[in-house]
């Protein structure tokens, strides 16, 4: 449902993606590794068609890199959810409106809302913490409140880009068990990272980026 | 519900970039009410100046040797000529009693005669009274057989209207300059409103918003940034208004015209600088 096919990219006129070609299917869990500034993070830009390619073709799921409007992009991201390193949480308001955030852009009835991100609140362990703001949470806790954001809209894949980079082993370990949790539930999981010791303890399939290629 | 989310989200945007919105909103109330005294300048010095105009009356002096007759055929013939809107008849002895009452002697005690010509006293319909127009008609005038001469406040109709036209350049030049400043300013706030909130500009892009959703926040805060100080500049009109008439000028006009006018200039102010503010700068964030 995910599929590069022979993907180039330039940036600046730099060649950033060298004829990438995978596919990742329904429900899996893959890391993305690589060194810095192998591509990593470009690749899922791909996904979320923040980018596009020069030659090739990007698929996820009924959407093609080649044939989307820029109207349904919206429409696309409604069905990821993206998590980065540094959270990305709006400070002006708390953990629920946090969440609610993006089911409210999609215009949904408040109803609904409490009842969804009561629920994935309670998914990430944050239930009693719904009236904090961002400033009043450890960065374990910030980024479960990112997790639970991407996951809100029930997406079929969660991208995450070094989710656990600004983390002690305490909060990686959280952070990665909550992924397993959620894609033991069906939701395919992508995730860049350095961390050997990551790769290492869970045993997932290895997508390595070096240089702008796959091998 | 996304009417409610633009609502707070535009309202939100007030408190981000605080010192340049109220910079702004200050502007726009200081802009505003300075149009709004053009404005009303402008009424009265019409009004002063149509009163005036509606006094220019042209004298239409008639051969000595016609009769009354003749001179009542004169009148017919005048009343053919466009763009005039009466005309009145001062006989001979019309004219010596004018002369008595103006300068208290009766004319036969001095001149033991009457050489005062019969005359029409002409008014020009509205839209003919200024120097051009006036000319125009008088040269028309000249032209009737029997007309001796016409005689008008050729020099005062010219100054007049020489005058209105440089108090309307004048007022249209300040007017321009003033909302092309407010334009820059709310442009500007908008842009840095945009930068202030670029975080959650990007959430909103990756969380799925469409792009108008994200947009119209910022195009609501101007128009309202706009709304609020032509709202307050009102006020203050008003205020002044009642002031100079209580105090200054008893017979100060001024139309709820202005009003409308400078609330839906500031809306207008507002909603374009912003959308061109958010079209420019929403794609580097
Ligand atoms: N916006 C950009 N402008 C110019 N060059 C860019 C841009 N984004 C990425 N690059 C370049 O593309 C290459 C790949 O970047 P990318 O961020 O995908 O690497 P990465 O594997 O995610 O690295 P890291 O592990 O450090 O996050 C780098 O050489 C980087 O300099
Ligand atoms: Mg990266």
């Amino acid at each position: 449902m995910i599929e590069f096919y022979n993907v180039q990219t330039k940036i600046d006129k730099n060649i950033i993606l060298k004829n990438i070609t995978f596919r990742i299917l329904k429900g899996e869990f893959v890391f993305l590794t690589g060194s810095s500034g192998a591509g990593k993070s470009t690749v899922l830009r791909h996904i979320y068609m923040d980018i596009f390619p020069e030659q090739g073709m990007v698929i996820v799921e009924n959407f093609s890199s080649a044939k989307i409007k820029e109207k349904e992009i919206p429409l696309l991201r409604r069905k990821l959810g993206v998590v980065f390193q540094d959270f990305k949480l709006l400070s002006d308001r708390n953990v629920f409106d946090n969440v609610a955030f993006s089911l409210r852009v999609t215009g949904a009835k408040n109803k609904e809302i409490k009842r969804k991100v009561m629920r994935v609140l309670a998914e990430v362990n944050l239930g009693q913490k719904r009236n904090f703001y961002p400033r009043e949470l450890s960065g374990g806790e910030q980024q479960r409140v990112a997790i639970a954001r991407a996951i809100v809209n029930n997406p079929f894949i969660i991208l995450a880009d070094e989710p656990t980079g600004n983390l002690d082993a305490d909060n990686t370990f959280e952070i990665m068990e909550i992924l397993e949790k959620i894609n033991r539930q069906g939701t395919a999981v992508l995730m860049a990272t350095h961390s050997q010791e990551i790769l290492n303890k869970y045993p997932h399939r290895i997508i390595t980026v070096d240089n702008g290629q796959v091998d | 519900m996304n009417f409610w989310f633009t609502i707070r989200e535009g309202l939100k945007g007030f408190t981000r970039a605080r010192l340049s919105t109220f910079i702004t909103i200050t502007s726009i109330v200081f802009s505003h009410f300075l149009i709004a005294l053009f404005l009303i300048l402008s009424i009265n010095v019409d009004s002063w100046i149509g009163e005036m105009r509606s006094k220019l009356e042209l004298e239409v002096y008639i051969d000595r040797t016609l009769s009354e007759s003749e001179a009542g055929q004169i009148k017919k013939k005048t009343l053919k000529i466009s763009g005039i809107e009466n005309a009145v008849y001062i006989s001979k002895k019309d004219a010596a009693d004018r002369f008595e009452k103006e300068f208290g002697k009766n004319i036969y005690e001095i001149l033991q005669s009457n050489p005062l010509p019969a005359s029409l006293t002409i008014t020009l319909k509205p839209e003919f009274r200024n120097a051009p127009k006036a000319a125009v008609v008088s040269k028309e005038l000249g032209k009737i057989p029997g007309v001796e001469e016409v005689v008008y406040h050729k020099e005062l109709i010219s100054i007049i209207d020489n005058y209105m036209s440089v108090v309307y350049l004048v007022g249209i030049v300040i007017i321009v300059l003033l909302i092309t400043i407010t334009f820059i300013l709310l442009y500007n706030t908008i842009r840095l409103t945009i930068y202030a909130r670029r975080d959650i500009i990007e959430i909103m892009k990756l969380v799925g918003a469409k792009k108008s959703l994200i947009k119209r926040p910022f195009v609501i805060e101007g128009l309202l940034q706009g709304a609020v100080g032509a709202a307050i500049a009102s006020g203050l009109v008003y205020v002044a208004s009642k002031l100079i008439i209580k105090y200054l000028y008893p017979f100060l006009l001024i139309k709820m015209d202005v009003y409308i006018i400078i609330l839906s200039m500031g809306m207008l102010i507002g909603y374009f600088s912003s959308r061109i503010s958010v079209q420019k700068h929403f794609g580097h964030v």
